[in-house]
């Protein structure tokens, strides 16, 4: 090293050191610390200010009790189960990311409009006055709201949407436990009580339509699911055989898409001959395909992973989701003899976990990443659209071709971000919404640290969990690293 | 930008000290000691009265002021944040702390300090309160009983009855000795009474208090195994759940959820039950703090439902000092206080469950309130319970209390879910809790002789009661079990 | 002509259209966004009892509550076979009409509403004179202690306060029923937080905590991020990766030892020992690496020639291009550290130095929950955030240049 490369590292590190000293001392430390002490038997019965037993290290112990340990794979599976609303809280950002990035509206129509939203709420205002907010005050209460979102947004345009869209971000934190506990409640809970008239009446009209027309439904939805996921092999083999996608991607990625159905085959009493018929079905077929279209690599390359994975998963939801419902719709005659009824959300041992997951969604999707996404919006090069424009490409032909490659950096990061902070979440959320119940349900990893560290005081066991979660982060964000940021 | 950075770095410095300035000055010329507390409306009066009593009992400074002050903190009282500030050498002077574990837990952490020998000096000793809490207060090692804390107030759990609801519908009150069967009948025939509308007989009772109430604990009489996986068990998570899913005689949880009042003082049930939706509720005498907000009630209390042993769960809410505590003496006199007279009258004014001291229990102003004449003679029925069924909770001393309750409500949720069967619930809480005795067996080895010893003890014990002869007091550890077996006579007192 | 005004019309009308579509999905998604917030707003103006109702609107309230028959019922057998003193005293008060009708009724048919409604008004009318307070009504018994209620001057000077004393000395009197005062919407709410807890310290502290962390967190970042972007050193991309793979450790891990930290350096319950910590970030530093990465590399030569040096450069180049970057991080930092709630809660023992999401706790407790309170206090605490953003929120979008992370 010579001496310019010597004043050069002394002059960098002289910006760094401010802030490298707050991280070394804040995080470092305190790291290094935790990793001494996963190894050990930390535990605040015994080492603390007034108890000075000597410290024993006691090797891997605290791991192999943890990976031996029935709940931990319960509240990973929670966790994982959190996770699920990701590509959707992301496909939603992204949605409205594109919807206010577009210029809305001529000046002619917004006064219109404004005028009219006015009235209307001058008028619904008025009558919520004169009636003195009774049952109908509901009712005109919403027409308010819907009057007064319009007029702001026609007249406001961005700005306005951008604030209404950011308002779950605002209460973050213990307000929105509350507030949506509230929501939950079975009762008297704003969700049920919209969603219990509308199963009333889709309990009647079942009744009255035959059974074979819903199970036949049910026969839809796994056909759709099928159908999914040989449209998204399709898909990948073409561009596998086009050279747009590399073996390795293409294998993992058509593999992934069998998961749904490899699933459903496993745990469903309906029909697990449909499914295992399908599954070798595809194989056949895979394996023709194959075989006739291209010579395979020598190597796997991963090429195509990035721009495809999210979607893959996006797709994979969906699938998971249309298997769900086929049995429901099978059940459903049967079910609504007595009447449907709403879901007890929070109190119940299977709805807990979804009711948890859709809050999460519904506080994601107008979040930071929302914001991410604008920006990333306007840094893409109006040309490239105009090129695309001329060469006759459709709306949703230059949006593939075009906006979501041009993305990916933007997707990848928030991808990353939304995964690390969906393995480290949920401890707040379980302290004051369901304490982690029933059953341990929603008990995230999280949680699962503070119990064991803060109530049963056992440190050295919940920095042993600590270390797990980072290396599950570690390697999800590796691998992300690997396959999800090459640029082409 | 430059500008409003410096600009920045200045406002924020002038607002800061600004800031600094404003707190409100600490110094006092007295030792300044914290009480971590709930908060409770009733605590400001009681620190008040604290101060006069200094001075009454002449502690004070030589101008006359109380030689302390002592300040609530009601803001710390989070048990994990307790935990948290309590080993890095922050806590509170005094802290409150629950029954059931929570001294042992503290102690266990050398938190707390021992108070024996000062307690004795200064009369706060445990024969000062409730004979039974003896467990709940001391911690016994090496062969004898160490104190660690002293009452802030006592409760055992009654049913009150809501008169009006039985009026209402021309059902039989129950009286003080009814069986669980009595409470299903009465159950059965409230809800056909009400035809539709939700009326149920009480709250969820505890399965816990249902399998004591035929006379199995959580633990043997040494607290050296889990005895839940017996037919006792499994019969009352079995008769819950009739009571909840089949019968409709209880609410369940999401019932309960559902029926959405505001939630005051005693939680969200104690106002249902005030409007007539339960025929009995099951609180202690702190039901009075709420019972006495709003409309008169009709109420009268009894003990609750049996099966072959008679008995009412009790507990504490205790007060014990602070090993880093600048001023132990200080800190001890506030326990002497809580023994004292002008304290056990702010818990029997307001009703804050029963005075630490039983001997109060006896006076004009507990039995009969000055401001609530008419109180149902609810208040003698607690003397009385307190004395004759009220068994404290069973804590070990081989696993922490804060696991157990994990490991059970995790069980019994699960089966409340239909996830296992009640066979499957009692096995998997007595695995789990063994293998976390164990664990803790190995956390603490030093441990491990007493419990030898106590596995000895406790097959002395089993052989002792095979063979149908009297069991010496001095074996069982338990005291659920002890008064289980003084009861129903197979106890051998001191001879 | 005509062909071409059609054509425009039909033009201008499809992108009406279009446009109108997006707008309805826009009002939609945001109808659903805010119906938690309105909720919110709305429960805060309600009175304790009607926070839970199905109706989020607040409703008049009636001075005496009848919610429960048992109660007029108990009242009238009270006031007919009473002896108290009270029971005459008012037998006296109430007007003869009342007198007449209360005679007559029979205690097992439930009350007429007309009647109820006039044994209201004339309780009511009874109760805001004076005589009525000072007037010897009770028992030797049920006196209460002196200081105990206060005299109401009139109707509208009664607070919630004296509210809970006349209820008591209702209870006392055994008159079965209960005062509240008579609202629609309770603006009150707003001004009982304050008087429940120090509620204006809180949002103080609040604020400036973190205004102080997002001052130092921009400044720090800004420097490491100009040391990460902008100049070359040997190593400087390994550091960064280490940087950026602290982020991904759970935070949770470092309490403890953190809270050791604090102890030694003797920052446990003060205001900087919550904000030191969260000066400095390894996010800050790697948005504003990317956002700097995209200013031209042409102007650090140019410096470089005009003789500046690197810290010049920073000072008086990159800083002020960098700026709605920084603002961007300031806004994130601001958001994240106001609603931090798990630190604080370890580290501040003091009521004085509270923060506003620890102070919020107060109307969360077991001795009763007041969520109408709380919905107050959550709707005035999140106003300055929602300022923030409506008026920084130009910069917002221009400040975030990702770019390709792992160039």
């Amino acid at each position: 090293m010579n001496a310019k490369d010597r004043r050069h590292l002394a002059i960098g590190l002289a910006f760094l050191a401010p802030n490298i000293l707050g991280v070394l001392c804040f995080t470092v430390i305190p790291l290094i610390f935790s990793i001494v002490l996963a190894f050990s038997n930390w535990d605040l019965r015994l080492h603390n200010m007034y108890k000075d037993e000597p410290l024993k290290f006691i090797g891997l112990d605290n791991f192999t009790r943890l990976f031996q340990e029935g709940d931990f794979y319960q509240f990973f599976g929670n966790t994982l189960f959190f996770m699920i609303g990701i590509p959707f809280a992301m496909a939603g950002s992204l949605l409205a990311a594109i919807m206010l990035s577009k210029d809305l509206g001529c000046k002619k129509k917004r006064t219109f409009v404004a005028i009219f939203a006015s009235i209307a709420l001058a008028f619904s205002l008025a009558l919520l006055w004169m009636v003195g907010a009774g049952t109908s005050g509901m009712a005109i209460l919403l027409v308010g709201i819907v009057a007064a979102v319009s007029l702001l947004g026609f007249s406001g345009g961005q700005t306005i949407y951008r604030t209404f869209f950011y308002t779950p971000h605002f209460t973050a934190g213990v307000a929105t436990f509350i507030l949506w506990k509230k929501l939950y409640n079975p009762n008297t809970g704003v969700i049920n009580q919209s969603l219990q008239p509308v199963l009333d009446t889709a309990s009647s009209v079942i009744i009255q339509t035959p059974p074979s027309l819903v199970h036949a439904l049910g026969y839809l939805c796994m056909f759709a699911a099928v159908g999914i996921a040989w449209r998204s092999i399709w898909m990948r083999l073409k561009a596998w055989r086009d050279g747009d996608d590399g073996l390795g991607a293409m294998t993992i990625l058509v593999l992934i898409s069998f998961l749904p159905i490899f699933y459903a085959s496993c745990f469903t009493e309906y029909f697990p001959l449909f499914y295992s018929v399908v599954i070798v079905l595809s194989f056949v077929f895979l394996f023709g395909f194959v075989k006739t279209q291209k010579p395979l690599d020598r190597v796997p390359s991963f090429k195509g992973m990035e721009n495809n994975t999210i979607i893959q998963i996006l797709w994979l939801v969906l699938q998971f989701f249309l298997l769900l419902m086929a049995p429901v719709f099978f059940q459903l005659p049967a079910m609504s003899q007595d009447g449907l009824n709403a879901p007890m959300w929070l109190v119940d041992y299977h709805w807990a976990k979804p009711a948890i997951m859709f809050m999460g969604l519904w506080g994601a999707i107008g979040s930071n990443n929302m914001l991410l996404y604008l920006a990333a919006l306007t840094n893409v090069p109006q040309d490239l659209y105009e090129a695309a424009e001329i060469d006759g490409a459709t709306k949703v032909q230059s949006f593939w071709n075009v906006t979501w490659p041009q993305l990916a950096p933007t997707t990848f990061f928030i991808f990353v971000m939304s995964v690390i902070g969906g393995l480290q979440g949920g401890m707040e959320m379980a302290k004051t919404m369901t304490n982690g119940g029933p059953a341990g349900s929603t008990t995230t990893l999280s949680y699962f640290i503070y119990k064991e560290g803060f109530e049963t005081g056992r440190l050295g066991y919940a920095s042993a969990i600590s270390w797990a979660l980072f290396f599950l982060v570690f390697s999800v964000t590796m691998v992300n690293w690997k396959f999800g940021n090459k640029k082409n | 930008m430059k500008v409003m950075f410096s600009i920045t770095a200045l406002a924020l410095s002038v607002l800061g000290l600004l800031t600094l300035w404003s707190y409100p000055t600490r110094e006092s010329k007295v030792p300044v000691l914290y009480w971590i507390t709930d908060p409770n409306p009733m605590r400001t009066l009681q620190v008040d009265r604290f101060h006069q009593w200094l001075i009454e009992e002449g502690h004070t400074t030589h101008d006359g002021q109380p030689r302390m002050l002592l300040k609530l903190d009601t803001g710390n009282s989070d048990k994990s944040k307790m935990i948290i500030q309590g080993v890095s050498g922050m806590g509170g002077d005094i802290m409150d702390l629950g029954s059931g574990g929570s001294v042992r837990y503290f102690k266990s952490m050398g938190l707390i300090t021992d108070l024996t020998e000062v307690a004795q000096e200064k009369g706060f000793s445990v024969k000062e309160t409730y004979p039974s809490l003896k467990s709940d207060l001391s911690i016994y090692e090496n062969g004898e009983h160490r104190q660690y804390a002293f009452p802030c107030n006592a409760y055992t759990s009654l049913y009150w009855i809501n008169r009006d609801v039985f009026k209402k519908y021309g059902i039989q009150e129950p009286n003080d000795d009814w069986t669980w069967e009595d409470f299903e009948r009465l159950g059965l025939e409230l809800k056909a009474a009400a035809q539709g509308e939700t009326v149920y007989i009480s709250q969820r009772p505890n399965v816990i208090d249902v399998a004591r109430s035929y006379g199995l604990g959580l633990f043997n009489e040494t607290l050296t195994r889990c005895a839940y996986n017996q037919a006792i068990f499994i019969d009352a998570l079995l008769m819950l759940e009739r009571w909840t899913d089949e019968l409709g005689i209880v609410p369940t949880k999401a019932d309960l959820e559902s029926f959405d009042v505001q939630s005051g003082y005693g939680g969200a049930s104690l106002q249902l039950f005030k409007e007539g939706v339960f025929g009995a509720f099951v609180i202690g005498r702190y039901g009075l703090i709420g019972f006495r907000e709003g409309a008169s009630m009709n109420l009268r209390v009894v003990y609750p439902p049996h099966g072959t042993f008679k008995c009412s769960s009790m507990g504490t809410r205790c007060a014990a000092i602070y090993k880093g505590s600048q001023h132990p003496e200080e800190a001890a006199l506030f326990l002497e206080y809580l023994a004292s007279e002008p304290y056990n009258d702010t818990i029997i004014e307001g009703a804050d469950a029963l005075p630490p001291n039983p001997a109060f229990l006896h006076k004009r102003s507990y039995t009969h309130p000055p401001l609530y004449s008419n109180e149902w003679g609810c208040h003698e029925v607690f003397t009385r319970a307190m004395k004759d069924i009220a068994v404290p909770k069973e804590n070990s001393p081989y696993i922490n209390s804060s696991v157990v309750e994990r490991i059970f409500y995790k069980w019994v949720e699960k089966f409340e879910a239909k996830i296992t069967s009640a066979e499957e619930t009692a096995l998997g809480i007595e695995i789990e809790i063994h293998a976390e005795m164990e664990r803790f067996l190995e956390e603490f080895p030093n441990r491990r002789k007493e419990y030898q010893q106590a596995l000895e003890q406790q097959k002395q014990i089993n052989a002792l009661k095979a063979s149908g002869e009297m069991v010496p007091a001095s074996l069982i550890l338990n005291p659920f079990h002890l008064s289980l077996a003084r009861r129903q006579g197979w106890l051998k007192e001191k001879s | 002509m005509n062909v071409n005004s059609n054509a425009s019309i039909s033009g201008m009308l499809s992108r009406a259209i279009q446009s109108s579509w997006t707008h309805i999905l826009l009002i939609f998604m945001s109808i659903s966004f805010i119906l938690p917030f309105v909720w919110m707003i709305l429960a805060s103006l309600k009175p304790l009892d009607q926070v839970n109702a199905p109706n989020w609107l607040p409703q008049p309230d009636p001075w005496i509550k009848t919610s429960d028959i048992i109660r007029p019922q108990s009242f009238i057998q009270w006031f007919k076979d009473g002896d108290a003193k009270a029971a005459q005293f008012l037998k006296a008060s109430f007007s003869d009409v009342l007198k007449e009708s209360l005679a007559q009724h029979s205690p097992d048919e439930p009350l007429k509403p007309e009647l109820l409604a006039a044994l209201v008004n004339d309780l009511n009318a009874i109760m805001s004179q004076q005589r009525f307070w000072e007037h010897d009504l009770f028992d030797q018994a049920s006196a209460p202690s002196a200081g105990d209620v206060k005299v109401p001057d009139g109707k509208d000077a009664i607070s919630t306060l004296q509210q809970g004393q006349i209820n008591r000395k209702l209870l006392s009197l055994q008159i079965p029923g209960q005062l509240s005062k008579p609202t629609w919407f309770q603006w009150d709410n707003y001004a009982q937080v304050f008087e429940a807890i120090p509620f204006a310290r809180y949002y103080w502290n609040s604020i400036l905590i973190a205004c102080w962390v997002t001052f130092l967190q921009v400044f720090t970042s800004s420097l490491a991020a100009f040391s990460f972007a902008r100049l070359q050193w040997k190593g400087r991309d390994q550091v960064f990766l280490i940087y950026l793979s602290t982020m991904m450790l759970p935070g949770l891990v470092m309490t403890i030892p953190n809270y050791q930290i604090m102890i030694e350096l003797g920052l446990v319950d003060s205001m900087s020992g919550l904000v030191i910590p969260g000066a400095f970030s390894a996010f800050g530093t790697f948005m504003l690496r990317q956002f700097m990465l995209g200013i031209s590399p042409s102007l650090d030569e140019a410096a470089e020639i005009d003789g500046a040096n690197k810290w010049q450069l920073y000072w008086d180049v990159i800083l002020p291009l960098a700026r709605p970057g920084l603002i961007t991080l300031a806004i994130f930092t601001f958001m994240g550290n106001y609603n931090s709630f798990f630190w604080p809660l370890v580290m501040i023992k003091s009521q004085h130095l509270y923060t506003l999401p620890i102070g919020l706790l107060y109307f969360d407790s077991s001795a009763g929950q007041e969520t109408n309170l709380l919905m107050a206090a959550v709707t005035m605490s999140v106003a300055p955030m929602i300022l923030l953003f409506v008026f920084m929120q130009k910069y917002l979008v221009k400040g975030i240049q990702l770019g390709g992370v792992k160039e």
